[in-house]
């Protein structure tokens, strides 16, 4: 069990251990050579974090940091191994690792060609979809606003301007904290 | 009978689009999925940096599971690399963020050459026999066999016309290197062509045994000259079922390519 902000893997140290995330989302993120933090992708409830460099037994290739508080088993890479031996589950782990490795570069240059509103809306998106049944409050976004300008690149007060109109054609609560209000609305603005 | 001649009508660079198992969805679900369609494309064409591409198509019609449009010829490389992977990253966040009944595969055949288009909006427009051959290739069994070998995280898997892949990926205009490719034979109807497979997220069976399928059976593994030659080369693994001997043929899939965004391009 970990609290909300709790640094699970450090950019850089050796891998030698996997988590299979049961519930609670995270943030893996780049860290950049100036210390600027990218993010590159959310992860949720049946997830499995550490596997990259585990499988390769090389070093930790981002930093992840939880969200909400997380439960987490933590495997050690022989017993991950073994267990994938005994359940035949190679071929399912490189399935999974083609869609993950496809989430490798940061989120923001991913939806780079987006504007900024939906840049905004489709992290947001995310981050409720993969809030689990144990969540208290699905619906709250559990960002500040300098969160979302760190994670998108952008300044906080353009986040500021955009959250205000997603709150404006009613996708979002209005108030000081993040909570969707219509999702319907939020998916629009997301162009999905 | 006198025939005189008349103008071709202009080169058009074809797109049709089809989703995986549509009749097999619940027929609730069905207007919400086909409605869905264009939604995927404008935001697949937005997320690869080509929002001018979609707005500038020539035409466009939904075909019930799934979508068909023209573009101008220019537009052709661009279909290829980068809309494939940037379809398949779309569908992937779709998934992601539960946006539809159920997560969605689709077929992708691309094509060029000929059809009307008469700029006014007109239900005939991109009639042609370029237009029938793209809905075909999109009918071929080895690009449905893709997405049936492989796992459900490859949501795309494209099959390209032998004249689409000689003028925009041999060429050099796609950037997309022609090892990318897997050529395979394509008999629907009158059609009888080579297509070439893309798969931007290869996985399961595809990475197991190349995206064409392996057979066991002799009997349909081809002539005997072929199978002859087979036991003088043991290390070449020649047994695909379809025993195909055109330019380009690559034997197997390629599963390392980089799939992502490439970061150095617009």
């Amino acid at each position: 069990m970990y609290p909300p902000g709790h640094r699970l893997f450090r950019q850089g140290d050796p891998g030698s251990a996997v988590l299979a995330l049961i519930s609670g989302r995270v943030k893996v993120l780049g860290i950049e050579p100036d210390g600027g933090q990218l993010l590159i992708t959310l992860r949720g409830a049946g997830d499995l974090i550490g596997e990259v460099a585990a499988r390769r037994l090389s070093k930790r290739t981002a930093t992840v940091e939880t969200i909400d508080r997380c439960t987490a088993r933590v495997l050690s890479v022989d017993r991950f191994n073994a267990f994938l031996n005994r359940h035949d589950g190679h071929s399912v782990l490189t399935d999974y690792l083609v869609t993950k490795l496809s989430q490798t570069v940061p989120y923001q240059v991913e939806l780079v060609h987006f504007g900024p509103e939906r840049k905004i809306a489709r992290l947001l998106l995310e981050v409720v979809a993969l809030a689990d049944r144990s969540s208290a409050n699905p619906d709250h976004i559990p960002f500040s606003q300098q969160e979302v300008a760190d994670a998108l690149g952008m300044a906080r007060s353009t986040v500021a301007l955009h959250l205000q109109r997603l709150r404006e054609i009613g996708a979002l609560r209005s108030g000081p904290r993040l909570a969707v209000s219509d999702l319907d609305a939020l998916k629009d603005s997301a162009g999905v | 009978m006198t025939r005189t001649a008349t103008e071709l009508p202009p080169y058009r660079a074809l797109l049709a689009v089809d989703i995986r198992d549509f009749s097999g969805s619940l027929g609730r679900d069905q207007a919400r999925i086909t409605d869905a369609v264009p939604t995927i494309l404008r935001s697949a064409f937005q997320r690869c940096g080509l929002a001018e591409t979609w707005q500038e198509m020539r035409f466009g019609f939904g075909t019930g599971d799934g979508y068909a449009l023209g573009l101008s010829s220019s537009a052709l490389p661009f279909l290829l690399n980068p809309f494939l992977p940037a379809l398949q990253e779309e569908l992937v966040y779709r998934a992601e963020v539960n946006a539809d009944p159920v997560p969605l595969r689709m077929r992708v055949s691309i094509h060029v050459g000929p059809v009307t288009d008469s700029g006014r909006g007109l239900l005939s427009e991109g009639s042609g026999t370029a237009r029938i051959e793209t809905h075909r290739l999109l009918d071929a069994s080895p690009v449905r066999e893709l997405l049936n070998r492989s796992g459900p995280m490859t949501r795309v898997a494209a099959i390209v016309s032998a004249r689409a892949y000689q003028d925009a990926v041999l060429s050099g205009y796609a950037a997309d290197a022609p090892e990318n490719y897997v050529a395979a034979p394509v008999e629907v109807k009158k059609l009888v062509d080579t297509g070439y497979l893309r798969v931007p997220s290869p996985s399961g069976g595809l990475l197991s045994d190349g995206f064409l399928p392996r057979i066991s059976d002799p009997a349909v593994v081809g002539d005997e000259d072929h199978r002859g030659g087979e036991k003088d080369r043991p290390g070449e693994q020649a047994r695909n079922a379809y025993t195909f001997h055109g330019p380009g043929f690559v034997h197997g899939g390629t599963g390392n390519q980089y799939n992502g965004p490439d970061p150095t391009k617009p």
